[in-house]
Formats: structure tokens, sequence, C-alpha cells
């Protein structure tokens, strides 16, 4: 299994060279789709940009770890911060699309973006920061709702 | 890599165009370039009539989403109109992933968003 690590500052205008060298990673595996890099984009999007919120009450130098393991048809990418957690938990569920208080949602989108696209989530939280561990299989392992 | 956010009057719509990935890094812009438009010093008479043009966005994620959210939510409480151009698949994917096709008037080219008068708008 290859790795493939990349360190970024805990700052916005990185968010795109997250999701550039990730999807770059999976690509290394022909039989990635189009649709399941662009799965992959968003859900490492949706952990990156909680990791740099998380971090930005805090000095601005802080640096999230983003780890990508290749496997033969799958990619796993964990996404480290070290902004002291959050837990999901506290994360209220967004109304449907037709609740009349549905606009009143611009946030919270994230979390249920991350457990759709991708085909395993996991969060775990320490008050030494969260992980965020994201599987993708070259086929979808579990249907979206 | 190119990001841009323009406003333009075209007939009596106010058209925010947005070049770029529309995620936290883009979103404050393009949400303060909207709150401008719909300030009263730049508003025109009557409700706001606006066309959020994410045709050169190619790539969207919840934060993009929440702006667009937000940006219906303004114009609809000053009793306006939004309609968003979306053209590229990853967009338009994750408007109906989420069932937000369903309250957001996605239309396919500017021209389209102009072509029917507010008013008989499918959403409004």
């Amino acid at each position: 299994m290859a790795e493939v690590q990349l360190e970024i500052p805990a700052r916005v205008d990185y968010l795109v060279l997250a999701r550039q060298v990730v999807a770059a990673a999976a690509a290394i595996e022909p039989r990635f789709r189009d649709e399941r890099i662009d799965d992959l984009r968003i859900a490492v999007s949706e952990a990156t940009t909680n990791a740099i919120e998380a971090h930005a009450d805090l000095s601005g130098d802080e640096r999230i770890l983003i780890r990508c393991n290749l496997g033969d048809d799958h990619i796993e990418v964990q996404v480290l911060d070290s902004a002291g957690g959050f837990d999901p938990d506290m994360v209220g569920t967004a109304p449907e699309p037709t609740a009349a208080d549905r606009l009143d949602w611009e946030r919270g989108l994230g979390l249920p973006l991350m457990h759709t696209l991708a085909d395993e989530t996991d969060i775990r939280f320490t008050e030494g920061g969260t992980a965020v561990r994201l599987v993708v299989y070259t086929p979808r392992h579990t249907p979206r709702p | 890599m190119l990001v841009d956010v323009q406003v333009r009057d075209e007939g009596d719509w106010t058209v925010v165009a947005v070049v770029g990935e529309l995620d936290l890094a883009l979103a404050p812009r393009v949400r303060h370039a909207v709150i401008e438009a719909l300030s009263p010093a730049r508003a025109r008479s009557g409700p706001p009539q606006v066309v959020l043009d994410l045709e050169a966005v190619h790539f969207i994620d919840s934060s993009g989403l929440g702006l667009v959210l937000g940006v219906l939510r303004r114009v609809r409480q000053a009793g306006g109109t939004l309609r968003v151009v979306v053209v590229e698949p990853q967009v338009t994917g994750l408007f109906a992933l989420l069932g937000l096709d369903t309250i957001v008037d996605l239309r396919p080219s500017v021209a389209d968003a102009l072509a029917v008068p507010a008013g008989g708008d499918r959403r409004g």
C-alpha cells in the first residue's frame, strides 16, 4: 500500500491544494472513475474545512496533516488536526429540503455529505484534536440514501 | 487558479458571476458581493431580481451550497427572485444529491435565467 502525505497550514487558501493532491493520488489507480474521485474530493474538502474552522480561533500557525493510503481497490484518507476536537453529535441535522426552515441552515451540510459520499467515515476526537478517516472504493460499497 | 466575483446589471436583473471553486475560501467573497448588490445604496426600485451565475464554478462543497441557501433566504426576505446558473455536473449533482434542486431555481445558462420575467418562476 503506497502512502502520500500532505501537510498544510490551517488556512482556507490551502483547501484547493488539499483537494488536488488527494484527487491526483486517487487517479493513480486507473479503476477510479471520475464520479468516485469527485465524491472523494468533496468528502476531503468537508473534512479539511472542518479542520480549518476548528483552528480559526487559534494562532494561525497550526497545520493539518492529510494522509492518503492507496490500496488496490480503495483509497483511505485521514485528515488530522490539533485543534482540540469537536463533537459531531452536537451538530444538528439539517431539515428536509421542503421544510419551512430549510433556508436557515447555511451550515451543517458537511458531515452528512461526508457520510453520504465516502463508503466509510470515521470521526475520532480527543483533547489533542480530531481525526477523520474516509475510505472510498473504486466501485461504491454503500448505496446512496 | 483563477478566482473572481463580478457584479453587473442585465435589464431588471443583477447578475453575480463567480469563477473558481466555491468553497470556504471563496464563499465569503460571493456573500459580500451579494450583500453589496442588495444594499439600499445600490438596490433598484422594487424587489431584487438576482442571477447567481455559477457557470464557471467547477467545484462546490457544503460551504458553497450554504452560501446559495443564504443568498436565497436574503432575496426571499426582500420579496425578490433568485435564479442560479449551474452547468458543471459535479455542481448540479450535489444540488440534486441533497434535494436542494427542489428549492433553488437552477438554470442551464444566464440567457435562460433572464428569459422568463420574475413572477413566472418555478420556485421564485
